[in-house]
């Protein structure tokens, strides 16, 4: 209803703007960039889920050779090595993608990550990431992990770490390669390729060891009386003072929106940062499946 | 006309005098104590650090650059007041100091920053040699801007001439921070004259050349426009295709002094939604 209410008002086109980047980056699953046709690349078709998985993977995730087989449904893929956090990349891929070199404004504001709790719209499963960050690079990004899709039992397993740290190592995690659209109405939302790995049982979890460090970059959407702008601000997971660390990212961003401006948007369903801020991500998902 | 910015040498160079000194087992520089407040640091003289997942890191004071965005803060960019707030190493008690701490504390790279480590090649070089005389089983991270190492590339050959470590991966490795997307961003982000801007593609392609393990990175939040982007990746290019594969995006922590400099400068840093 906020949603629909803020959409017909006066302010009804740059809202709408808005709305339609926040609307179509928190799919979470739907990744713009592969709509993109490059001379590299084409997600279309047939192999979109192949080469999709095959960027993604690829050395990154050791896997130099990428069988099209094995990134077929109901096929195996295993993870080694790999940090597990429940902060999801907004646009996973779009580091590796031409869009980010065809419009960084674009990659700004695709850039960031979501937490999101389990409701009435997501099911029984829920959706965390995992990381591997790259040799020397500074830091491992959540916006550079890739999303998979957990059981109950598989989110127990970690949830004590992820509460406590917001991410956790794990030496090894095999997951099944899953049309997630039927899993949930909320996996409904998701765009192409609906082929992710589903983690059902915790065996398929391998020694959760230690808290590694991985950076998050909480954003916000705000409005003052001139404008409508984004900002972001980074935190860490995987160390002790996580939940410090987060809290510190929501006070910069409340203090760096100018006066008089209010947030439209949260990234966390978790700990509600900015509980007056009518586009949380709860109503977003209402509003899209409403939509469907 | 644009007036003559900073040249990063000439600066370079009455900085390090600054923070530099001749000692009785050889060139020493100004370091950063690690702070007290990091219990990870009690009784250590360098600091571990969650980048690169965990590294000892030891904070060299002193850059040959000005960059409004710089994570040090003014205490340690005022240079009247450097000797006051820094101590000496020597090259040995540096290489020392780092080995204690990533013993200790699980690290797997040693890392120099703060300022600018390649600004004293002299105690760079034998700070290193020390660390390999060690046999570690750590990389050695050169963060840099590439000034030094874009103009002079028997550095980076000397560099070269490390090889592997104890674990067979590379003794040291170079990441190049590019400032700025173009000459123009160059300047205006780091004060220095246009004409020095390539010397980060020069550095890159120094190390490239000398067979040195290196990348490049570039904060994100400075690339306003397509334009913008596709000078960089053209830069990148021309150095060599898999420097635009491996460069590595940074983002801007908005910390209170940083955010103060950049709208002192009028660097824009927020990314406007454009709306309506």
């Amino acid at each position: 209803m906020i949603i629909e209410a803020l959409i017909g008002g006066v302010a009804g086109y740059a809202i709408g703007r808005i709305l339609d980047q926040y609307l179509s980056i928190p799919l979470i699953l739907k990744t713009r960039w592969l709509k993109f046709k490059g001379k590299a690349h084409d997600y279309e078709g047939p192999q979109s889920v192949y080469t999709y998985w095959k960027d993604l993977l690829g050395p990154k995730f050791g896997m130099e050779e990428v069988d099209e087989k094995i990134l077929r449904e109901y096929h195996l893929v295993t993870f080694r090595d790999v940090i597990v956090t429940d902060f999801v990349p907004r646009a996973p891929g779009y580091y590796y993608s031409q869009d980010l070199w065809n419009d960084p404004k674009n990659a700004l504001l695709s850039l960031g990550i979501v937490r999101v709790i389990e409701n009435e719209n997501t099911g029984p499963r829920r959706l965390l990431a995992i990381n591997n960050p790259s040799e020397f690079e500074a830091h491992g990004n959540i916006e550079k992990g890739i999303p998979i899709v957990v059981s109950r039992e598989v989110h127990k397993e970690l949830s004590e770490r992820l509460d406590k740290f917001g991410s956790v190592h794990v030496d090894q995690i095999t997951a099944t390669m899953a049309d997630v659209a039927t899993y949930s109405k909320y996996l409904e939302m998701v765009g192409i390729p609906a082929t992710y790995p589903v983690v059902e049982s915790k065996k398929n979890v391998k020694h959760v060891g230690d808290a590694l460090p991985l950076m998050g970059n909480g954003w916000v959407v705000y409005r003052t009386r001139e404008r409508d702008s984004f900002l972001h601000y980074r935190f860490w997971t995987g160390v002790e003072y996580h939940n410090d660390s987060l809290q510190k990212a929501k006070e910069k961003l409340e203090k760096l929106i100018p006066e008089g401006g209010w947030a439209l948007t949260d990234f966390d369903e978790k700990i509600r940062h900015f509980r007056n801020a009518p586009l949380q991500l709860n109503e977003v998902w209402k509003y899209f499946l409403k939509l469907k | 006309m644009m007036m003559r910015g900073l040249d990063p040498f000439k600066f370079g160079e009455a900085v390090r005098r600054l923070v530099t000194r001749d000692g009785p087992s050889g060139r020493e520089r100004l370091y950063k104590k690690a702070p007290s407040n990091d219990p990870r640091n009690r009784d250590r003289d360098f600091r571990v650090s969650n980048y690169y997942l965990k590294t000892a890191v030891a904070d060299a004071l002193g850059c040959n650059l000005r960059c409004v965005f710089c994570w040090a803060i003014d205490h340690f960019r005022d240079y009247s007041n450097i000797k006051n707030v820094g101590t000496f190493y020597s090259p040995a008690k540096v290489a020392n100091a780092l080995i204690a701490t990533a013993k200790s504390l699980n690290c797997k790279y040693l890392r120099m920053t703060e300022g600018e480590p390649t600004l004293d090649m002299n105690h760079l070089i034998v700070v290193l040699d020390n660390l390999k005389k060690m046999n570690v089983p750590y990389t050695f991270i050169l963060e840099t801007n590439g000034m030094i190492l874009g103009k002079y590339p028997n550095f980076a050959k000397r560099l070269s001439e490390y090889g592997i470590n104890l674990m067979g991966e590379p003794f040291a490795h170079v990441r190049v921070s590019i400032k700025g997307p173009t000459a123009e961003k160059f300047r205006l982000l780091t004060f220095a004259d246009v004409s020095f801007y390539k010397l980060q593609f020069a550095a890159l392609s120094n190390c490239l050349d000398a067979g040195v393990s290196v990348h490049p990175a570039t904060m994100l939040d400075f690339i306003e426009s397509k334009e913008e982007m596709e000078t960089l990746r053209v830069s990148l290019l021309d150095v060599d295709e898999s420097m635009v594969k491996k460069l590595e995006f940074e983002r801007l922590f908005l910390e209170d002094y940083i955010v103060a400099r950049l709208k002192n400068y009028g660097i824009p840093f927020e990314k406007v939604l454009e709306v309506g």
